[in-house]
């Protein structure tokens, strides 16, 4: 069976539950954000097998491409966004997050699906290849919600009462969420970290060998260490946890478009 | 014998002030007499009166060609309603726009405050009120059913019931958005005043636990912190009460601002980050409108307040019209279910003549064909199928049309066909 049919769909379905979330935003009508999570629920059913049927045609070294990569960003990034916006009923989020989803999917069905070197990645690559994703993935709506934070902050500032006034839980709640998903976007980027040691070791022989990837992880592990720090000892809550969080996200960004996408010797980059 | 109709006559706070409403309105035994007397007329066949504040309304059913002649009548015998009054203040409903506006009244989208919730109860009773009496039967009980089930939907399924409109909920409502729940919130009430202390009575209720009393006499500070089960404060120590307070509400009568910019500074340096909501419902303002600028400080004053109720009764409007789609379905369904109830004895009556005919022709001819048993038996069945094929598409029809057209022509055309209700 062939992954695009699949790809596509995902794209497609993804697409279509942004556009609903971003009619939910203007018009507050309850049935575009169901509309908009089904969508999302049936992507997120295509993205997975179309990243399944991936892995079983070309192996997993199909995870080590760009395509790949795409891939399992936006698969992850939904799930995180399903499991948040279910538990805390945050369908506004949705119009945030979702055409970044659909921005993912669209470069994975445009995206090589050859991969550049043959690397053994075997279950060690798959554990850091998935939880480095479902790392970016919660810093990535960690984000997203902080900039839903602060429009909403500011609105109850100004006394406008708008969308996010009716349709958002408090300000209170949105930060546990926020800080939440730092928590645990940090204990994925973590593993990921470890693992990835172990992989290099299985590779290179060698745990460490200071690549540009492996600094500018080692980074964003110190940035978010010291914003979860920040955030329980420095009392940098409210407004402040959002900045840092928007500040960590960018650096995560960074080192994913400085590194994978733009530099041609490592390891991680996505050019051949 | 017209087409059964139900109807409704009424007036409510849209088409009548309150003195008239008072002078219709049916309370206790003299209602359940009304309702006897009502339902004992020639053109009423079932009836049912909801009387609230803002409404008086009575639903009933009828086949008389002028449906209202009798509760008019009845209203002018018992109220003394004059025909200027009735002609002004009533308004008279029939069939699909009776059903949709007793669902509305239902769901309160009719309400004075959209989406309150007393009216459910009130329709309720009115309801089981008239099934004691007797005076509902399967129209009026199948409506009233309906009506209540369209009303849970609407308040579970739409915000209608949500956001708060009334001032003091609406400070509630606010504590909310910024402090979610508010188990464990510490309330400031500096000065007092009615509002301020309905205010906190709604914060305790929604799990405010600490309340701090503060004002200029200590004597009074303290007669309130003991209704509240609070502490009382002197003004001279505001300062230390702001460092502890998530929510303070402010309604003294000073001239000048109580709570200043640098006092809510100092209390902001030793929260650790956690916000503080002031609400100034003072005239003049008690608190220094600077003090809005402070990173995590919300201040609201009580024009924000009426702000947010405003925009909550827009909110509500907003939903009621999610509502409106929600009814229309159940509006087409009841009258759908209406039109059959009507047209099923007629249907009943036409199988019954084609039946007879059937067995009538059977008998006669049947024993001069000297025919076995199981061939009796088989044609038995042949003209038993024939009839039912034959009566299949009219009588599709006549249930499709009398839900879609002028129930009582069609009846007519379709009697006049098959020669029914003929002795």
């Amino acid at each position: 069976m062939e992954p695009k049919a699949f790809i596509y769909t995902s794209a497609v379905l993804y697409g279509v539950s942004a556009f609903h979330y971003l009619l939910y935003l203007l018009f507050r009508k309850e049935k575009l954000a169901v509309v908009g999570l089904y969508s999302a629920r049936f992507g997120f059913l295509t993205n997975l097998f179309g990243l399944l049927l991936e892995v079983f045609n070309g192996g997993t070294v199909t995870l080590f491409t760009p395509k790949g990569a795409f891939l399992i960003f936006s698969l992850t990034l939904v799930s995180v966004f399903l499991y948040f916006s279910t538990k805390h009923k945050l369908s506004l989020s949705g119009a945030f997050l979702m055409p970044w989803a659909t921005l993912f999917s669209i470069l994975s069905c445009v995206s090589s699906g050859a991969p550049k070197t043959e690397l053994p990645v075997g279950i060690v690559g798959v554990v850091h290849i998935v939880s480095a994703f479902f790392g970016y993935s919660a810093f990535m709506f960690s984000a997203i919600l902080s900039v839903i934070y602060l429009i909403f902050e500011r609105h109850l500032k100004r006394k406008k009462f708008s969308i996010f006034f009716f349709k958002l839980p408090s300000l209170t709640k949105l930060e546990s969420i926020i800080y939440t998903s730092i928590t645990v976007g940090f204990v994925f980027i973590t593993i990921s970290m470890f693992v990835g040691a172990v992989w290099s070791e299985e590779l290179f022989g060698t745990y460490w060998s200071w690549h540009p990837k492996q600094v500018a992880t080692l980074i964003s592990w110190f940035t978010y260490a010291g914003i979860i720090h920040l955030y329980l000892y420095g009392n940098w809550k409210g407004k402040r946890i959002c900045y840092l969080s928007i500040l960590g996200f960018s650096i995560i960004l960074l080192n994913f478009l400085g590194v994978n996408l733009l530099s041609k010797k490592d390891v991680h980059s996505f050019k051949g | 014998m017209g087409d059964l109709k139900l109807c409704c006559l009424g007036l409510s706070h849209k088409t009548a002030p309150v003195s008239v409403r008072e002078k219709f309105a049916f309370k206790g035994e003299g209602l359940e007499e009304a309702l006897l007397k009502l339902n004992s007329m020639e053109g009423v066949d079932e009836c049912m009166i909801l009387s609230t504040c803002n409404r008086v309304e009575i639903y009933f059913t009828s086949r008389s060609a002028n449906p209202f002649k009798d509760p008019i009548s009845f209203l002018q015998e018992v109220k003394g309603a004059t025909l200027d009054e009735l002609n002004s203040f009533f308004y008279r409903k029939v069939d699909r726009d009776a059903v949709r506006h007793g669902f509305y009244v239902a769901s309160s989208l009719d309400s004075l405050v959209v989406g309150e919730p007393q009216i459910v109860g009130q329709f309720k009773d009115a309801f089981f009120t008239a099934k004691e009496l007797g005076t509902v039967g399967t129209v009026l009980c199948r409506f009233c059913e309906t009506a209540l089930k369209v009303s849970k939907r609407v308040r579970t399924e739409t915000g209608i019931s949500k956001n708060a409109v009334s001032i003091s909920f609406a400070a509630v409502e606010l504590a909310k958005k910024i402090f979610g729940d508010l188990r464990g919130t510490k309330v400031a009430i500096v000065g007092a005043g009615e509002m301020a202390e309905l205010a906190v009575k709604h914060l305790i209720t929604n799990g405010a636990s600490d309340v701090f009393v503060v004002n200029r006499t200590l004597e009074r500070a303290r007669a309130l912190a003991e209704e509240f089960g609070g502490k009382p404060y002197p003004l001279t120590e505001l300062a230390s009460v702001l460092k502890l307070s998530d929510i303070v509400i402010s309604s003294t009568g000073a001239p000048g601002y109580v709570i200043t910019k640098d006092l809510v500074e100092g209390a902001l340096k030793s929260r650790g980050g956690r916000p503080i909501f002031l609400i100034d419902i003072a005239v003049p303002r008690d608190i220094e409108p600077e003090v809005d600028s402070l990173d995590g400080v919300y201040l609201y004053d009580i024009d924000d307040l009426q702000q947010v109720v405003e925009a909550n009764i827009k909110e509500r409007l907003r939903e009621a019209e999610v509502a409106k789609e929600i009814i229309e379905d159940y509006v087409e369904r009841f009258i759908k279910w209406m039109r059959e109830l009507e047209i099923a004895p007629l249907i009943a009556e036409l199988k019954q003549k084609a039946e007879e005919i059937r067995r009538e022709v059977l008998e006669k001819r049947l024993h001069k064909l000297n025919l076995t048993p199981e061939q009796e038996a088989e044609v038995e069945n042949i003209t038993r199928i024939i009839i039912n094929k034959l009566l299949h598409q009219p009588i599709t029809s006549v249930k499709k049309k009398a839900v879609e057209e002028s129930q009582n022509q069609v009846v007519q055309i379709f009697r006049e066909i098959f020669g029914l209700g003929k002795e």
